[in-house]
């Protein structure tokens, strides 16, 4: 356990968790302002990976490919929630089914377009550069250091700008935020195309280190809830949970093996579920 | 409140509806009339191995194609139909039994992996029909309709792991599998002949189909100094690992690739830069020099033009059982299991990659090729091995 390896091991759970933390962000922020799972989520990675995949194909730089994802994530997600999900505002619930089929429909709609074959975008940063004594990837390092500057400027939005104070507003009581003249139906659709721009944007970062196919969103999908679920609601918590989530699998990874690691995550819901949940009255068992 | 719970129906039922028909089947083109014999190919056409279905898919029309100008089969023309098994077993089984029931196909030829392979067996087996696994797989599977004409670890691994060793002067070795049975039995195996040629085994990791971070195994792979290594995973995920592992450090210049799944295709979304220097062992290479390779790719290329996927062990394989299919049963003059089964065991074809002897063991012996991967991306032959026995020992009777 020498120096260099725990800073390899670090940055890579880094590196882990910055994406999942992307996407968990926006996941969380939309379940809190809008009770909106919104199991699409997934599916506008894959649209972010396909962004970047054309604009590379066309000849364009990768940034701009980043860039357009992010434009595209949140068009496609502003879309999403004036056409389909302002239709479950009092029935939230139901938006579950509503953003699987819709996951659906987006799967189809690029297996049309693009095909069902993996494609591939090459890395813009091939190669490593040495950090304390570590071999790390320069892509990933350039990867973790957008994540945490978006998230970083999310949060700081959040936290000391009006605009902030109305979402927390919204998310503490809808109706009373209304009645003091906010006007959430707006801000609730800011919010899900952020959302959705976020997952986007991820899934244009993850582009070059692996597959772009119509399904590539599912392989994440199930990590991020994991993440929702340990962290809850609140933003801040997701962030750790990501973090934490991040270390249980790559450490399980590195010492057991891969599938002993997924099932670890799964039993880390688990127990949080388990701890955190209300003693409910009259409860059977 | 009605419309709106029942619009989210219906953009649910759409989004069905479109999955349903998204595995759809298309046929080769062929006029059908019932005069034509219908074959089934069954391959990836998507998911994590949907790479190697459209060579897989234009190796066999070409088969067919051929077969039907050299007079068709017991004087009938063939008809291929398509179906894509995605890579999931059920999908796999109902795609056969749509193949068989409502098309009546005669034989059925499968590109896909083993899992999907035990789940549509039985299915061919009620139906009296023979069934050719075609793909290298991990063996050791024992049907009457069953063959398996792809090759197996023992042919890959056991000429190839002393030639590295010798040829490379290294000999600690890491084994990467997909964990599922092809995977397990691929590194079981490379450990029995790693140890039986003085090599030694220092890591050892299965990590599930569909993995898309490989971080902490390539970190295992660094802190286990292994010299070489045999990653026996594929396609999308093969790709992932060694785009990751380049950029690590851990490329094929730090630790010496045996490649057993890594066919052109893979290799070429890979880089050429990442592949330099890859040994790949596998039953066919478009590189083979002999005349019947160049006249086999004088005839692809000429057919489905010189963009046309390039064709390797997996895909050509199915030409292979196709051809030797309809020698069978022309042989025979019958297409049902037991006939064509009993005229293929013991027979001979001469393939683009030497002769195929088919055993009475329902595996077939053949020729292995170690390629090498030049730093242009290209791959040469570094060697072959003739007449590789896969050390089957199945006894069922040969069709049923």
């Amino acid at each position: 356990m020498d120096y260099a390896f725990i800073v390899d091991q670090g940055l890579g759970i880094l590196a882990t968790a910055s994406v999942s933390a992307l996407v968990a962000m926006g996941l969380a922020l939309s379940f809190r302002l809008m009770g909106i799972i919104n199991l699409a989520s997934g599916d506008f990675m894959m649209i972010g990976a396909y962004s970047v995949l054309t604009c590379v194909a066309i000849g364009l730089p990768y940034l701009v490919g980043v860039i357009a994802a992010c434009v595209i994530g949140f068009l496609f997600g502003a879309l999403t929630e004036v056409g389909l999900l302002r239709r479950f505002a009092r029935a939230p619930e139901l938006a579950i089914l509503g953003t699987f089929g819709l996951g659906i429909v987006i799967r189809q709609i690029v297996e049309l377009i693009f095909g069902k074959n993996f494609q591939f975008v090459e890395n813009p940063l091939s190669g490593s550069v040495s950090i304390g004594g570590a071999e790390f990837p320069l892509y990933r390092l350039v990867l973790i250091a957008v994540s945490v500057a978006v998230i970083g400027a999310l949060l700081l939005v959040l936290t000391v700008t009006p605009l902030g104070v109305k979402v927390r507003a919204v998310a503490a009581d809808g109706d009373l935020a209304e009645t003091l003249g906010i006007q959430s139906g707006r801000l609730k659709l800011v919010v899900f195309a952020v959302s959705t721009a976020m997952a986007s944007l991820a899934g244009s970062l993850i582009a070059p280190l692996t597959n772009v196919g119509p399904g590539m969103g599912n392989a994440y999908l199930f990590v991020m809830f994991v993440v929702v679920i340990v962290g809850g609601a609140r933003v801040s918590m997701v962030l750790v949970a990501a973090l934490a989530i991040a270390i249980v699998q790559n450490v399980t990874t590195l010492v057991v093996d891969s599938l002993v690691a997924k099932l670890a995550i799964l039993g880390m819901a688990f127990l949080v579920l388990a701890a955190t949940r209300p003693a409910t009255k009259g409860a059977i068992v | 409140m009605i419309h709106r719970s029942s619009l989210a129906a219906i953009v649910a039922a759409a989004g069905i509806v479109a999955t349903l028909t998204g595995c759809s089947m298309s046929s080769d083109g062929a006029p059908s009339s019932t005069e034509t014999i219908k074959i089934g190919l069954l391959t990836d056409l998507s998911g994590a191995a949907g790479i190697f279905g459209p060579p897989t898919q234009n190796a066999a029309e070409l088969a067919v194609e051929e077969i039907n100008a050299a007079g068709g089969v017991n004087g009938q023309q063939l008809e291929l139909l398509v179906a894509d098994e995605t890579g999931v077993p059920t999908a796999g089984v109902s795609a056969a039994q749509r193949l068989i029931q409502e098309d009546g196909i005669a034989a059925l030829f499968g590109q896909h992996n083993s899992a999907t392979r035990d789940a549509v067996a039985p299915v061919t087996s009620d139906a009296g029909l023979a069934y050719f696994h075609t793909p290298l797989a991990e063996g050791n599977f024992c049907s009457a309709n069953v063959i398996s004409n792809g090759e197996v670890p023992a042919q890959q691994l056991a000429p190839a792991i002393p030639y590295l060793q010798t040829e490379t002067g290294n000999n600690k070795w890491f084994l990467l599998g997909a964990d599922y049975i092809w995977g397990q039995t691929v590194l079981a195996d490379a450990e029995k002949y790693i140890l039986a040629s003085g090599g030694e085994v220092v890591g050892k990791e299965l990590v599930p189909i569909g993995t898309t971070d490989f971080q902490s195994v390539i970190t295992k792979i660094k802190q286990s100094g292994a010299q070489l290594i045999i990653p026996a995973i594929f396609g999308g995920d093969a790709i992932t690992f060694e785009k990751q592992a380049f950029d690590a450090g851990v490329g094929n210049s730090a630790v010496q690739r045996l490649g057993v799944i890594y066919e052109d295709g893979t290799l070429g979304a890979m880089g050429a830069e990442v592949t330099d220097g890859m040994f790949v062992s596998m039953a066919y290479n478009e590189a083979l020099d002999t005349d019947a390779n160049a006249a086999f790719l004088k005839a692809y290329y000429a057919k489905f033009g010189d963009d046309a996927p390039p064709q390797s062990a997996l895909s050509e394989q199915t030409y292979v059982a196709i051809h030797a299919w309809a020698n069978a049963a022309n042989k025979a003059k019958s297409t049902t299991s037991l006939d064509v089964l009993t005229a293929l065991s013991g027979s001979t074809y001469d393939g683009p990659s030497g002769t195929v002897t088919f055993g009475p063991d329902h595996f077939a012996t053949q020729s292995i090729v170690l390629t090498r991967v030049q730093p242009d991306g290209v791959s040469v032959v570094a060697t072959t091995f003739d007449s590789v026995d896969a050390e089957q020992t199945c006894s069922e009777p040969m069709g049923k």
